[in-house]
């Protein structure tokens, strides 16, 4: 007893310090987790971006827009887009005449999970991709990583503002969609309770002139 | 007295160590919301830049007037000066005004428009401005008429309490071409 009220004033300063060494310690290995989510979280965004980009500036490939619409009218649920499916045709010119077959691809949201953040619960998806030759069925090729959070396909006009009826608006007049504007979001893979980005938006929204 | 000292160095080391790691936190997280606007910017410009590509090259493609021929130069919008063309406009397409922007340079130094970028259930806003100037063939400014025209669109973010996180306007370049 004697020994510890000797040396209380010591036993206390280096119970501070050993107390400040732990949290600062500890909030360093959170940050350290923190940055290598963030960075997985880039990767898949833009790993994601590069096929979405890939498979949108096929969209209307050999087909007349002025004879039809190279797309379907994108599933729009909460803000959300829940489904899209466009076309493109492949042409053989080495028989004649030229052998055309149409090759379909369709994106699907699939839910997979919630995420809470600070202010709410928000739902986590998957894109699936689908592909389809000619008349045959829709056959798997590809998704994205299950941390969708933001998933949203617009077809727009001149003036950059969301085609309500794409298709029938490519109907009456074959230069009424411009773009078309993919934009989408991430949550990281590992929940932190001190993240500072809960969501990450992946820059390049896609704006593919049709 | 030298352990009192030693445990206020101790204390001080401590201190400082944590100081700094709190600091390098608050950088990394500036850096971090500071990339996500910088994001969204980039976006925000790209669709303003396909709104301004989609017009017509100059008043007199709209009025009819050009016959598709070299002569067009002497029929396209240009001003002496600081400015070739008429600054202020308030674009409708923009949403800051009445004027009809239906050609490219109608959009040079155009009154700031305030665009938003809408993400699930957020909206950040951004201030767009744009510059138009004839350039050369070569892509350098050039103060006569040619037959091209350099449209820059700057992007910044907005908030009400006049803060920014992107230190400087992200700009973003395209050269339209008249076609004969």
């Amino acid at each position: 007893m004697i020994l510890i009220l000797d040396n209380l004033g010591a036993i206390i300063v280096g119970a501070a310090v050993f107390l400040i060494l732990l949290v600062t310690q500890l909030r360093a290995t959170e940050m350290s987790v923190e940055q290598s989510t963030a960075y997985m979280m880039k990767n898949q965004a833009s790993s994601m971006a590069t096929w979405v980009e890939e498979d949108i500036l096929q969209i209307g490939e050999n087909i007349d827009k002025e004879v039809e619409a190279p797309y379907e009218n994108p599933t729009q649920v909460d803000g959300m887009t829940t489904e899209f499916i466009f076309y493109r045709d492949s042409v053989n010119t080495e028989v004649s005449p030229p052998d055309t077959i149409r090759i379909a691809t369709r994106y699907t949201l699939e839910q997979v999970g919630t995420r809470s953040t600070d202010s709410d619960t928000i739902a986590v998806y998957r894109i699936n991709r689908h592909i389809k030759w000619g008349t045959g069925s829709w056959y798997a090729e590809g998704q994205s990583a299950p941390l969708i959070s933001v998933f949203r396909v617009d077809m727009l006009d001149a003036d950059a503002n969301a085609v309500a009826d794409p298709v029938a608006a490519l109907a009456g007049d074959p230069l009424a969609v411009r773009n078309t504007r993919i934009r989408f979001a991430m949550v990281p893979p590992y929940d932190l309770d001190r993240t500072t980005l809960q969501q990450v938006y992946y820059g390049s929204t896609l704006i593919i002139p049709n | 007295m030298p352990q009192t000292l030693l445990a206020f160095l101790g204390m001080m080391v401590v201190g400082m160590y944590s100081l700094n790691t709190q600091r390098y936190e608050m950088l990394v997280q500036n850096r971090d919301i500071r990339r996500e606007m910088e994001e969204m910017a980039g976006s925000v410009a790209l669709e303003a830049m396909e709104i301004i590509r989609t017009r017509e090259f100059d008043q007199a493609v709209i009025d009819g007037s050009t016959t598709g021929a070299l002569t067009d130069l002497l029929l396209f919008s240009f001003n002496l000066g600081e400015n070739q063309f008429t600054t202020g406009n308030q674009c409708s397409v923009f949403g800051t005004g009445g004027d009809t922007c239906d050609d490219i340079d109608d959009f040079h130094s155009m009154e700031t428009a305030i665009r938003p970028f809408v993400l699930g259930t957020d909206t950040v806003f951004f201030a767009v401005d744009v510059d138009v100037r004839y350039v050369t063939d070569e892509l350098v400014p050039s103060a006569f008429v040619t037959t091209n025209k350099e449209v820059t669109v700057k992007v910044q973010d907005y908030w009400v309490d006049g803060s920014a996180y992107i230190a400087k306007p992200i700009e973003l370049t395209r050269v339209l071409t008249y076609e004969f």
